[in-house]
């Protein structure tokens, strides 16, 4: 508990955590309170912010080309976003985890075969293959999760390696390993405590990327689809109207960069305090 | 310890070659499981099934995938990379066209972030823990989290219809620039047209500031971050007692240390910058490599789907292993 | 060495350039020549008539080659353009063309019959995406010089306007590599060419007849139309194709700009697999055509920049009858749930969730019409989930009739009703929506054989009246064709057909 103090006595991560506890409290009342429904259609065209409606609330953040309520659809998106960006870095980070920890583990070539397979997803840009699966798979949102999670899990798998091939061969490994100790559990008893805290840093990190990559892949049409509503899309609707409108491209823009923000300040406080050398100072993949 | 470099080049090159061979098959393989195919992508909704099938006849879609991917890789071993279906003219001439404009963008980029990055992170470092610093460091990670595809319409309007500056595309098209390099910066002064060297640079300025803010940010955090880490270290607190002059210290000594895993960082972002940004080169109408493959996946144009992948692949693996070695041969202790 | 201030220095100095571009040297271009640059959103793909059978394409295919039949100007009535008439016999399957005389290629090649029979089968042989054209062709004969006939393998009346296709566009048969190097009669030739971001074309002074008064064009490819707009209102383009339809309105209070434009052929619909539960039911596809809010994604959404469309056929088109906006379905939400409950699903019960695929990558508004849609539907209790897919999955997926409903539009290849009615409503035509009436069929065939005008009109009413009738698709709007020009573009015509001719625009 003690070092959970000391964590949350870090600024960046503090600051981090309150935007988005302010942002999911919003997102919640929003959606239980809202007297607006995302996907309602009606004649009020782009009215800008703080337009009086026929009901209590005002258009916050003005209506967008359909005449839905920008606000209400931005903070239903941070659920959606939220949650698509947390499926990815589960999936990935599970999946990286369980490869990064074989290969290292392991090595010889099960190691080699596994570290090539993981360079072969790198060796094209994250981007562009996540375009080409994604459009393999069809448009929608479940397959953009995939196609994401497939891109990034190397990140993981690479990292979850180095961690372990730089603790495979400590003293007590050794031991334990003379002592007769399964496999299974060394791993899960000494070499896991050791991954932990990178892991969860790089994970906070990629959770960020996750969903601007969500975000990019809607934007050019291969994610989420209307009338549900997701920062992307809504970016990409919206621009095609910004010099009438600003607000339904830009509202979305500004509530998804302070949830990116977000992230990223935990991520890097994390990072700081656990790993002060950055040793492991893992590049994003774009 | 020379051998170990050697040996270790080889082995990173032996690396690089299979990368580059499991992206070859795994763009086939990609390409071809795409739903639709060439003709059904330009026949459109007139497309019968006899029309898609004489089409795709004449282009030689008709046989199976390993025939396909046989002569695609006996062409290939000598360096070519086939005709664009739809377009009917080759994708090294299409490739080599479109390579120098990302090129250029990149690189134009890169100059602005580092020009701008590297001695602000150092200015940084030396005011650690003072208020400017706080404040800087926050506004690095703002930086970086901002949506490209906002940021680059707004500096598109702010740039065109703000400032009254030419936007979109290289080079204004009524300057007739005869092509030397591909560079268009090069290229207009080589022509001695000061005018379209102007038209030119200001053009370049808006997408490649869309790019170089997220990365001056970067930047800034990574030498601040790589400064004081060097900072702390004995041979520098020693080189202090020895009371050698400041600016020396900071040069000679940290500098020269910190700027290694800078320079990592850069060329493994330049890596990833290179292949293309689907989405900066659209709003700016900057014909480069991210438009080519995105225009080759919606037409289905194989062949230039599988050619420029390649090429940005094999562009973005070698950056990697350049650094990779680079960085072995600074640090041997790490291992890739 | 002293880091900082070098970097300081090549900062300060680039500062000082950036700022003395921007205010001190703002040359003006000098042009000598007369050049109008034309910026657009299509890319062209390819410039040889064998192979075009893109909008993108064509427009630039259509200024460096010259087809055998022209329209009128603004209209989609056929004139003569390198056939100076035409004649056919009696039951439509001979076609006698009577070339121009004097007509020259870009290389100096004159144009005669043979050459023209050179060009077609070329495209025979070549197979490319609009050979399919050509299959109603069964040979070419060489009467003299200046004379061709086209025997043709089946009666088929509207060979004139086939004849207008790109594909009809003689080749010069000297020439080598035609896809980047074209070789035309048209008004225009090619000087370069780089993909994806511009084609530079330049006068025909031996054109066949004035030469254009426009000494070059320049196409810019503009693949955003944010981009397009921004750089029509710089006065950086002269001449803007495929600004989108919400930013019209604003433009037009550009005192600097004006507009031309056209009431178009091209078609929207919201197709139905009728091969499926539930859309074989006739009630629950009409109750869709009721439920479908017209006024707001016309007049709100696309801000007034297309036309409704009532039956089958656009009106620009011969044969289309002004009843069907009588009869025609109109936005009635209460007689679209009474319809609803008349098919047996009152208030969609029973219904599962229909799924409508969109591909929005060609018309971005598009996926805003589906979601107006999608909303409508859901008002009178069907559920629907869109689904946006690129164009190559969107069309494979309709081919395979994997859908429940679609959105689409299509561009005639001929002007004339026998390009809408058979392809998309006979049995023996593309039939994407599964659509099957004998009538119907047997009414196309026999308008598409007679020669007499009067009964073709008759036929074509009859067909509209029984299509609107049977309801297969929801039919949704016919968007107006608009170009955006500077004032001083003068001389600019637009055609129905997509035709974009720059021949005569000019400067003032």
């Amino acid at each position: 508990m003690g070092e959970l103090k000391t964590i949350l006595s870090i600024k960046r991560i503090r600051y981090g955590i309150t935007t988005l506890m302010i942002l999911a409290i919003i997102s919640i009342l929003t959606i239980l309170i809202t007297p607006f429904k995302y996907d309602r259609i009606t004649y009020n065209v782009h009215l800008p912010p703080l337009s009086s409606s026929d009901n209590i609330w005002p258009h916050i953040f003005g209506t967008d080309s359909l005449g839905r309520d920008v606000f209400t659809r931005t903070f239903y998106a941070f659920m959606l976003d939220i949650s698509c960006g947390l499926a990815i870095v589960g999936i990935s980070g599970s999946i990286g985890l369980v490869i990064g920890l074989i290969a290292g583990y392991l090595g010889g070539a099960v190691d080699a075969v596994l570290m090539r397979l993981m360079d072969i997803v790198i060796s094209i840009p994250g981007f562009i293959l996540a375009i080409a699966i994604a459009a393999v798979l069809g448009a929608s949102l479940v397959n953009a999760i995939i196609a994401v999670a497939i891109v990034t899990i190397p990140i993981y798998a690479r990292l979850v390696r180095s961690i372990v091939l730089s603790v495979k061969e400590s003293l007590f490994i050794l031991a334990a390993k003379e002592a007769g100790i399964s496999g299974v559990r060394i791993i899960f008893k000494h070499i896991m405590p050791h991954i932990i805290p990178m892991f969860i840093t790089q994970a906070t990190l990629e959770l960020s990327n996750a969903i601007l990559y969500i975000a990019a892949l809607s934007f050019i049409g291969l994610g989420v689809q209307e009338p549900t509503p997701e920062w992307g899309l809504m970016m990409s609707i919206g621009r095609r109207y910004i010099m009438e409108a600003w607000w339904p491209a830009v509202f979305p823009g500004i509530v998804m960069f302070l949830t990116v923000l977000a992230f990223n300040l935990i991520g890097d406080g994390l990072r700081d305090y656990l790993d002060p050398k950055k040793r492991f100072s893992i590049v994003k993949l774009i | 310890m020379d051998r170990n470099i050697i040996s270790y080049f080889f082995l990173r090159l032996i690396q690089s070659i299979f990368s580059i061979l499991g992206a070859v098959i795994i763009i086939f393989i990609l390409s071809r499981v795409l739903p639709g195919n060439p003709a059904i992508a330009i026949l459109g909704p007139k497309a019968t099934p006899e029309n898609i099938e004489r089409v795709m006849k004449e282009w030689g879609l008709d046989k199976n995938y390993l025939e396909q991917f046989s002569i695609y890789i006996s062409r290939l071993v000598q360096g070519d990379l086939g005709n664009s279906y739809i377009m009917g003219i080759s994708v090294n001439k299409l490739v080599i066209e479109r390579l120098p404009a990302s090129f250029e963008l990149v690189v134009f980029a890169f100059i602005i972030s580092l020009i701008i990055g590297i001695p602000l992170g150092i200015f940084i470092a030396k005011k650690h823990d003072s208020k400017l610093d706080l404040i800087f460091s926050s506004t690095s990670i703002l930086g970086f989290s901002f949506p490209t595809m906002l940021l680059g319409i707004l500096l598109l309007l702010f740039f065109g219809l703000g400032l009254h500056l030419p936007v979109g595309g290289r080079l204004d098209p009524r300057y007739t620039i005869k092509v030397y390099t591909g560079f268009m910066l090069i290229d207009t002064l080589l022509n001695g047209n000061i005018a379209a060297f102007i038209d030119a640079f200001l053009r370049i300025i808006p997408p490649a500031l869309t790019l170089a803010i997220p990365l001056t940010c970067l930047m800034v955090r990574f030498t601040r971050n790589s400064v004081l880490e060097v900072m702390m270290q004995d041979f520098v607190k020693t080189a202090k007692m020895k009371r050698l002059p400041e600016s020396i210290v900071m040069y000679r000594h940290i500098l020269r240390n910190a700027l290694v895993p800078i320079i990592t960082i850069a060329g493994l972002y330049f890596a990833v910058l290179v292949t293309g940004d689907i989405i900066v080169e659209t709003i700016f109408a900057w014909p480069g490599l991210g438009r080519l493959i995105w225009e080759a996946v919606t037409l289905r144009d194989y062949m230039v789907i599988q050619g420029a992948v390649l090429v940005v692949s094999i562009i973005y693996i070698s950056v990697n292993a350049i650094v990779d070695i680079l960085y072995f041969y600074i640090d041997p202790r790490i291992k890739g | 060495m002293n880091f900082p201030r070098t970097i300081a220095i090549i900062v300060i100095l680039i500062a000082a350039i950036i700022i003395a571009s921007i205010f001190v040297f703002r040359p003006g271009l000098q042009q000598p020549e007369k050049i109008i640059v034309v910026g657009t959103t299509h890319n062209p793909k390819t410039l040889d008539p064998a192979m075009v059978y893109d909008i993108a394409s064509a427009i630039v295919v259509q200024n460096i080659y010259d087809s055998l039949v022209g329209y009128k100007p603004g209209t989609a009535e056929l004139a003569p353009k390198l056939a100076e008439k035409w004649e056919a016999n009696e039951n439509s399957t001979i076609w006698t063309f009577y070339i121009r005389k004097g007509v020259k290629f870009h290389d100096g090649t004159e144009l005669t019959a043979d050459i023209v029979k050179y060009s077609i089968e070329r495209a025979q042989k070549l197979q490319g995406p609009p050979s399919f054209l050509l299959d109603v062709i069964d040979s070419i004969e060489i009467v003299d010089k200046y004379t061709i006939r086209f025997i043709l393998k089946y009666p088929f009346t509207p060979f004139p306007s086939l004849a207008a296709f790109t594909i009809f566009a003689p080749v010069s048969p000297t020439a080598e590599n035609l896809e980047e190097k074209p070789v035309g009669t048209g008004p225009f030739r090619l000087e370069s060419w780089k993909k994806g971001e511009q084609l530079v074309l330049i006068a025909n002074k031996d054109y066949w007849r004035d030469p254009p008064k426009t000494d070059k064009i320049i196409i810019k490819i503009y693949p955003d139309p944010i981009t397009l707009r921004v750089a029509l209102e710089k006065g950086e383009i002269d001449l803007a194709i495929g600004i989108q339809p919400q930013d019209v309105e604003v433009l037009l209070k550009n005192p600097n700009l004006k507009i031309v434009s056209v009431e178009g052929l091209v078609i929207e619909w919201l197709g139905m697999n009728l091969r499926r539960e539930p859309f074989n039911n006739k009630l629950l596809r009409k109750a869709i055509n009721y439920a479908i809010d017209y006024d707001y994604i016309i007049n709100v959404l696309l801000r007034g920049t297309a036309a409704r469309l009532y039956g089958p056929l656009p009106p620009a088109v011969f044969g289309y009858d002004q009843e069907v906006e009588k009869y025609g379905y109109r936005y009635n939400p209460d007689m679209a749930k009474q319809l609803l409950a008349e098919a047996g699903y009152p208030e969609g019960k029973g219904l599962r969730e229909l799924e409508l695929i969109i591909s929005s990558s060609e018309r971005a508004e598009r996926k805003e019409v589906a979601t107006v849609i999608q909303r409508n539907l859901k008002e009178i209790g069907i559920d629907v989930k869109i689904v946006d897919l690129e164009w190559p999955s969107f069309l494979e997926r309709l081919f395979n009739h994997d859908f429940d409903m679609y959105m689409v539009d299509w561009f005639p290849d001929y002007v004339d009703p026998d390009d809408w009615i058979v392809p998309l409503f006979a049995s023996y035509g593309l039939n994407l929506d599964g659509y099957n009436n004998t009538l119907v069929d047997e009414l196309a065939l026999k308008a598409r054989q007679t020669n007499d005008p009067q009964l073709r009109i008759e036929l074509y009413k009859q067909l509209q009246r029984v299509i609107v009738e049977d309801a297969p698709w929801a039919f949704l709007y016919v968007p107006k064709m608009y170009v955006f020009m500077q004032k001083n573009v003068e001389g600019f015509i637009l055609y129905p057909a997509y035709y974009i001719d720059f021949y005569p625009v000019y400067k003032a």
